[in-house]
């Protein structure tokens, strides 16, 4: 959880999971105990700020609850991203070929840049990004946002975020860079070339199973050049994916230089806090983004 | 990627709380919408009143064709009644001569003979009819010869003023003479014009009952 004030981050704390009335948690239909004052009117007075907040949510999904994959426009059959948005919550197969999931989805359409487009594609864009959350999901995460009496701005999942911000922050030059994902509960490789997402996979397999889907995609991809892969982990530096891929980790001094420094919480009575934890700082880049 | 993820209705909602410009929109609505009240209820009140209107009209037009149905079986009745109606001038025209004539034996002098009483009419008007035309007299002249014992020759006066009153309305006196003869009798001419208006109580004639105003 980050909490910023005017573009100023005012607290960062972790394992909010196990807090009353917490976030809800994709795949975990748990109601949360609330009490008297709800979550975040306690987050607020805990670091003596008043007003309405504004809510971004950033759930870190398993596999079979995010749906995000690269499709070309001509395969499609329908031209207009209203069409796609149709048809996929008439029913997902008739854009998605292979889709077994019987939970409804909410659905939207992004460019490869993952920039919100409309109307018609054809000529405009190549390939676009289709993204999906259960709507079960999505409401309860209104519900939530209407009992803390505040203004959910959206539900970014971390993947998404990450792309977005990698898209944006990270110089790749002319390279096809290779994306390694290292999330909670499962790995996410993201292919970019030009500033453009070409590919995306999550796997629920060890590293060892996306390490070897990866040295493929380079050979196919990026057959002369040396394949720049980064990785980044949502933890901390020791997570074990470092070691075992090898590529430009994106993490401490690196995401120090790219965000332009730590994050510095200042408190009164208190020392002020430095931090570079990669989340926080995804944290940050995506709420000044919505600011 | 603003909204993402969100229900129209929460993003909305959110905008309507939180953002000045969609307020200002959501509040000119509502204004705009709050004066289109009066019209609506006028407009409501409008169409009641046509609905009712028409309603009514519907009502109307079916006993009028319900009515003309039923008329359609006194058809025949209407005809003879028209017929009966093309008669009544010619019964208003018409003059009751056994009145007349009770009239005059009413009034005639003890001293007087009468030798002769002659009723006559006068300027037909032709009266088409069911089956052919009527000529209908507009005027009758009743005409009486008479004598006065001498000495008695001022009671012509009397008759013919008394026989007057007896008369219908519109009775003309058109000639009282008395005329030469022998020395024990004053003859006379009595001349009455006497157009028929239907009414004939004077004459001593009752009317049975009111006629029907057809």
């Amino acid at each position: 959880m980050l909490l910023t004030r005017r573009q100023r981050v005012v607290a960062f704390e972790e394992n909010i999971g196990d807090l009353p009335d917490a976030p809800p948690v994709p795949s975990k239909s748990d109601p949360g105990t609330a009490g008297v004052r709800s979550f975040t009117s306690k987050l607020l007075a805990r670091n003596r700020l008043r007003g309405r907040a504004e809510l971004l949510l950033l759930p870190d999904c398993i596999v079979s609850d995010l749906y995000c994959n690269v499709h070309l426009v001509p395969n499609l059959r329908e031209s207009t991203v209203e069409g796609i948005l149709e048809s996929l919550a008439e029913e997902p197969r008739q854009v998605i070929g292979a889709w077994d999931e019987d939970r409804p989805f909410r659905w939207a359409v992004l460019d490869a840049t993952l920039r919100p487009i409309a109307g018609h594609l054809e000529g405009k864009h190549s390939q676009i990004i289709i993204l999906g959350m259960p709507a079960d999901y999505c409401a309860e995460c209104e519900l939530w946002t209407e009992r803390q009496d505040a203004a959910l701005l959206a539900i970014v999942p971390v993947p998404v975020a990450c792309l977005a911000w990698f898209v944006k922050r990270v110089p790749t030059q002319e390279r096809t860079a290779f994306l390694l994902l290292s999330l909670t509960s499962s790995l996410a490789l993201a292919v970019i070339q030009d500033r453009k997402i070409i590919l995306f996979r999550q796997y629920e397999e060890d590293v060892e199973a996306a390490n070897q889907e990866l040295a493929t995609l380079a050979r196919q991809l990026s057959p002369e050049k040396e394949p720049y892969v980064c990785v980044w982990s949502w933890s901390s530096e020791e997570d074990p994916v470092y070691s075992e891929i090898r590529g430009f980790q994106l993490t401490g001094p690196v995401l120090q230089q790219i965000e332009g420094g730590d994050i510095v919480i200042h408190r009164q009575r208190t020392p002020s806090i430095a931090t570079r934890s990669p989340i926080a700082l995804l944290s940050r880049w995506l709420a000044q983004e919505f600011k | 990627m603003k909204n993402l993820f969100l229900s129209p209705e929460r993003i909305i909602r959110r905008s309507y709380q939180r953002e000045l410009v969609f307020r200002a929109v959501g509040l000119v609505v509502l204004v705009a919408g709050l004066l289109q009240l009066p019209v609506l209820f006028f407009a409501c009140t409008t169409w009641q009143d046509y609905q009712a209107r028409t309603d009514k009209q519907a009502q109307l037009v079916a006993a009028e064709n319900e009515l003309q149905n039923r008329l359609v079986a006194f058809k025949d009745t209407r005809q003879k009644l028209s017929q009966i109606q093309q008669w009544e001038p010619i019964i208003r025209g018409r003059l009751p001569c056994s009145a007349v004539l009770a009239a005059i034996e009413q009034t005639v002098p003890a001293d007087a003979v009468l030798e002769k009483v002659a009723l006559e009419s006068s300027r037909y008007q032709a009266l088409p009819v069911a089956g052919g035309t009527y000529r209908v007299p507009e005027v009758y002249t009743l005409s009486i010869q008479g004598s006065l014992r001498f000495g008695h020759a001022e009671e012509l006066e009397t008759f013919t003023n008394e026989l007057k009153k007896h008369l219908p309305a519109g009775a003309q006196v058109v000639r009282s003479k008395l005329l030469e003869g022998p020395e024990s009798l004053v003859p006379f001419l009595l001349v009455y014009a006497i157009t028929p208006t239907g009414n004939y109580s004077p004459l001593g004639v009752q009317r049975i009952a009111d006629p029907d105003r057809l």
